[in-house]
């Protein structure tokens, strides 16, 4: 298997967080997936796109996942198994970046926020203006992490890299986080309701 | 009102388009509005009521996902100056709903043109042009918000010189609280009854 250099990963890392300006009701992220791998094509690009430019869906956060996978399965010549993995991809990696993403980790960055703000009384602090900035930044790590670890793996891994999300630790992890949403949003109405008291 | 259309266009274009690293997210927004000179009470109550509103919505492309980051900061910026009471707050937070589900209307409409760049991939030949993409869309959102903007501003001047303005309203901090506390239930019900 050919060797994806850290720089050509940093280069389609980076690419991902462009995917959606693509994004359109024909293919949805078709597009956006032919700009994202190009850096990792070479000449060959022509017979590419007519191959790729198709309906293909993903999560924004977890595209490095679909990005990986797809190119060991294009660079290593494992044509024909390419058509059902971008099925699987479209709608595996969509379901599981929502739910992980949208449901678990924005409602808990963003209860924790709300938290602060109600216990200072709808005022600012230092404290919050700390929390505030620590918590984007903490997010946006794992935001450049994800990407980049997911094209790392999924090319090393092809599609046994998702199974991550089924190991025993994604479970707990995702236990947890319901957990702690589920504690935050109740803690916001104790703190709401002492804040009228 | 041309620094906040803008800076409203740059906040829609991270929201939805690029990046997506939380940086359009009201907590975060309101921050810069407070350090701008803003009543923070208001700024705060006004993110707190918008993010628990929107919480339980998951953004999907093929829906019309209400925009409620650029729903806030382009409201926020221009209806909360000055005095407030909690009718303005309430107006405000209708606005807010109002913008962020006409901006998700307008968000369909706009991504129908970006077929354009299939054509350039298959008849071309070449890569699309990320800076022309950026550009094109930064553009359309501009204009977009200096038109919501305009109508915000004459929603604004109506309401300085308005009764509703002056109206002294009792348990104002009651009211603000309940307004955040309806959509906080409204959540866990939903979580809850999504787990059965």
């Amino acid at each position: 298997m050919k060797e994806l250099r850290t720089y050509t990963v940093l280069s389609l890392t980076i690419r991902t967080f462009f995917i959606r300006i693509f994004y359109n009701y024909l293919n949805l992220f078709g597009e956006g997936l032919c700009f994202c791998l190009f850096p990792a094509l070479g000449n060959d690009r022509s017979e590419f796109i007519r191959k790729h430019l198709r309906f293909f869906n993903t999560n924004e956060y977890l595209s490095g996942f679909a990005l990986g996978i797809i190119l060991n399965r294009e660079l290593n010549n494992n044509d024909e198994s390419v058509e059902k993995t971008k099925e699987i991809l479209s709608s595996v990696i969509g379901s599981i970046g929502d739910r992980l993403v949208y449901k678990l980790i924005l409602p808990v960055i963003i209860l924790t926020a709300l938290n602060k703000f109600v216990i200072s009384g709808f005022a600012i602090d230092t404290c919050t203006v700390i929390i505030v900035f620590s918590e984007i930044l903490l997010f946006n790590i794992f935001n450049f992490i994800i990407r980049f670890y997911g094209i790392r793996s999924g090319y090393e891994k092809g599609i046994e890299a998702i199974k991550i999300f089924k190991s025993g630790t994604y479970r707990r992890i995702v236990y947890l986080l319901t957990l702690f949403r589920n504690l935050l949003v109740l803690s916001l109405i104790i703190n709401l309701i002492l804040l009228n008291i | 009102m041309l620094l906040i259309s803008f800076i409203s266009a740059v906040v829609l274009l991270e929201s939805r388009e690029v990046f997506q690293g939380m940086l359009s997210q009201p907590f975060f927004t309101a921050l810069f509005l407070i350090w701008a000179g803003y009543d923070q009470n208001f700024v705060l109550a006004a993110a707190t009521v918008t993010h628990l509103i929107y919480l339980n919505r998951t953004p999907s492309g093929t829906t019309a996902f209400p925009e409620y980051p650029f729903g806030y900061f382009i409201t926020a910026s221009i209806i909360l100056p000055g005095e407030q009471n909690v009718i303005t707050f309430i107006l405000s937070i209708a606005l807010i709903i109002l913008i962020s589900e006409f901006t998700a209307r307008f968000m369909c409409f706009k991504r129908r043109y970006f077929e354009k760049y299939r054509d350039r991939f298959l008849f071309y030949k070449g890569v699309p042009n990320l800076k022309e993409g950026i550009l094109f869309t930064v553009i359309i959102y501009f204009i977009f918000s200096l038109a919501v903007a305009a109508i915000l501003k004459l929603i604004s001047l109506g309401l300085v010189d308005s009764a509703l303005n002056k109206i002294s309203v009792p348990h104002s901090e009651a009211i603000i609280i309940f307004l955040c506390i309806v959509p906080a239930l409204f959540y866990i019900y939903k979580n809850f009854k999504m787990k059965k």
